[in-house]
């Protein structure tokens, strides 16, 4: 598949910014207006503009051209994270919660990772929540697959991670392994997804769903978050909100788009608060409830040769679990600072710890969480997000960092550092699993979460759900939802293509 | 003392000691006035960024201290990028490990004025407290650290990393 770069040549037209709008007021009206530029406000943009439909985009984050990324971290926090890295859950444990920011949204950020959702999952769905038209999944999955390109992990860009995952996971019986499937087919090795990709060689929603949606027409404005939807008579008919200077926060102009519908695509925190702070909505009362994140923790280890992490796919393979399906296994790398944060000790022992890098090698999980978080918006600033882990998934961890600590020391390591606290690198199998097994408070754990959904869960029963099955909300009538807060529940898979599959179903009803 | 005294006492020194650390964190800790150099940081917390710094890396094996490569600079510039809100319970934080020193031998010295050997051990109490709250706040402090430090060119040099995209190990 070739990469589109087309829609930077629309700055300035149908595209937006702080930096290039000069107009004053921002008064228009049209079909659609869609609340954020993530995986599912561009795909529904996409479809709804080919459909023929007069669509306008609002962004609150900023729209980036080819080769705008670097391995910086810092850089990264500030300007494609959803506040700026610092989401945090609170509960029986403590998660950062990562959620991406920007034209392209989460995929800027993620590492290509590209799965159907399991068919039991798709199935319960089906069955419990009346999502009928995942019986046509082959369909939508296909056309969402056409439009992203995902391919195995190619061998010659996997990296030593991938090569020591490979050794150790082919010595666990039973163990489903293989190459990682990802939409990168411009890849080079970079190993910093998460920074947005140095080569430009991911293919994100801006890259693909975008220049489809802007060759029919559709406009975007970047650096303009929404602050109220404007309803009459239980009807959606606009939003308004302000274009905001990304550096000074000062208002460039204020938005008000009439609309015949109004499509939230924000995300699983943005979205239910944007309807809490609008008092919208929420007859059912599950609004910002249902919040499942996919939580993951890992295992770090220190191999005898050089694996250099920084070096070839962030997530080249990946591994089922032979017992559990509930857990998924993933290479990783991240920055220095990260491992740092998690795995190094403070003072004189900081600077060999950094020294061994090159030989660390790295491989996390996530788990299909049946744990259910809930989200809280304030007037303003950050939302309050609330999530306890239960004992079923404190069960999958124990698990999980089994597996990939035992897929080490097979792998040939020396020394496993499992991600819990207080523990240290072991140098043997059973040392590390006795140790493992002790561990009774989920807070010991050093979990990881950037796959927030389920929060404006979708199913045919207003009390127990907030968005009918074909995208609008139980209480407002075109007034629609189409990104990750739909999902009924966890999906036990990396969530980018499930999220475009759902909107193009959505955009489907939309467009008639 | 009768029961009614000792409930008296009790409850009067818990409110002197409520009211002493409301003071404390009123007075001395909250919002304090920027330095100069500064947008956010105050010239004490300056101060503690940069020994907090040297006591995270302390420089061995030719890598650089930490005090050596700017960390307040960029802990301001990461305060003024997060929410008002974060950024104040991250600037108690720092206060919060200065004035607790003063109880990690019943001594009576501030973090910031301890030398090297027992600032690290302070902070590896931080970093393997059984206290979930307060080594998760801590992680927060490590990792923002750690970008600052870990991003320098010659941090990067020093640790032998070469980060090139090749795909090859």
């Amino acid at each position: 598949m070739k990469l589109d770069f087309s829609a930077q040549e629309y700055v300035g037209g149908q595209i937006q910014s702080a930096a290039t709008w000069t107009k004053g007021p921002i008064d228009l009206k049209c079909d659609v207006v869609i609340v954020g530029a993530g995986p599912g406000g561009l795909t529904s943009a996409a479809k709804l503009a080919e459909a023929g439909l007069d669509v306008i985009v609002v962004e609150g984050g900023s729209y980036w051209k080819p080769r705008s990324f670097t391995r910086k971290q810092s850089w990264a926090l500030e300007h494609i994270y959803q506040d700026a890295g610092a989401r945090v859950m609170q509960g029986n444990a403590f998660v950062p919660l990562a959620s991406g920011r920007g034209v392209g949204g989460g995929t800027l950020v993620n590492s290509g990772i590209s799965f159907r959702t399991p068919d039991y999952v798709l199935d319960e769905w089906m069955s419990e929540w009346g999502l009928e038209f995942w019986a046509d999944r082959d369909r939508l999955y296909t056309e969402v697959e056409e439009a992203i390109g995902p391919e195995p992990t190619r061998m010659d860009v996997a990296g030593g991670n991938t090569h020591v995952a490979i050794r150790g996971f082919s010595k666990m019986p039973g163990v489903h392994h293989t190459y990682m499937p990802r939409n990168t087919p411009g890849c080079v090795g970079c190993g910093t997804c998460q920074t947005g990709c140095p080569s430009s060689g991911k293919a994100s929603s801006d890259v693909t769903w975008l220049p489809r949606a802007l060759r029919k027409g559709a406009r975007l404005f970047t650096n303009t978050l929404v602050d109220t939807i404007v309803t009459t008579n239980k009807r959606a008919v606009g939003v308004i909100g302000r274009m905001l200077d990304p550096e000074t926060k000062k208002v460039i102009a204020t938005v008000n788009i009439k609309a015949d519908r109004v499509v939230l695509a924000a995300g699983a925190v943005n979205t239910p608060m944007l309807l809490q702070r609008n008092e919208l909505a929420n007859s059912s009362g599950w609004v910002g409830k249902n919040l499942h994140v996919q939580p993951g923790c890992g295992a770090v280890a220190r191999m005898e040769d050089e694996v250099k992490i920084w070096s070839g796919a962030s997530q080249g393979y990946y591994a089922r679990h032979p017992k559990e399906r509930e857990i998924l296994a993933e290479t990783f790398s991240a920055p220095l600072e990260a491992f740092f944060a998690q795995a190094g000790t403070v003072g004189h022992d900081s600077a060999s710890f950094m020294r061994d890098f090159k030989r660390l090698s790295a491989c996390g999980f996530l788990i299909r969480d049946g744990s259910g978080g809930t989200i809280s918006a304030g007037k303003t600033g950050p939302p309050s997000i609330h999530y306890d882990v239960s004992p079923d998934d404190q069960r999958k961890f124990m698990l999980g960092v089994e597996f990939v600590t035992e897929m080490f020391f097979l792998a040939g390591s020396q020394a496993v550092r499992p991600l819990i606290s207080h523990a240290k690198f072991f140098t043997s199998w059973n040392e590390a699993r006795q140790f493992i097994r002790s561990v009774h408070d989920i807070a010991e754990f050093m979990l990881y979460a950037s796959h927030p959904m389920g929060s404006c869960r979708m199913g045919n029963d207003p009390k127990t759900s907030v968005v009918r099955p074909d995208g609008r909300t139980h209480d407002i009538e075109n007034l629609y939802i189409s990104d990750s807060s739909l999902h009924p529940t966890s999906l036990g898979v990396n969530p980018q293509m499930t999220i475009m599959a759902h909107s193009i179903a959505i955009a489907a009803h939309i467009g008639r | 003392m009768d029961r009614r005294t000792f409930l008296k006492a009790l409850g009067g020194t818990g409110a002197t000691l409520v009211g002493a650390i409301g003071m404390r964190i009123g007075g001395f800790w909250w919002d304090q006035t920027p330095s100069t150099k500064m947008k956010l940081l105050s010239s004490h917390e300056i101060l503690i960024v940069q020994t907090m710094a040297e006591a995270l890396f302390p420089g061995d094996l030719g890598m650089p201290a930490g005090n050596s490569v700017g960390l307040p600079d960029f802990f301001d510039h990461y305060l003024m990028t997060i929410s008002e809100t974060t950024a104040n319970l991250l600037r108690l934080l720092l206060h919060a490990i200065d004035d607790m020193a003063i109880f990690a031998d019943m001594g009576v010295t501030r973090f910031h004025l301890r030398p090297l050997e027992e600032r690290i051990e302070i902070l590896r109490a931080w970093d393997e407290s059984w206290l979930g709250p307060r080594r998760g706040a801590f992680t927060s402090l490590k990792l923002i650290f750690g970008m600052g430090y870990c991003e320098r060119p010659e941090v990067i040099q020093a640790a032998g990393l070469d980060y090139t995209c090749t795909g090859k190990s």
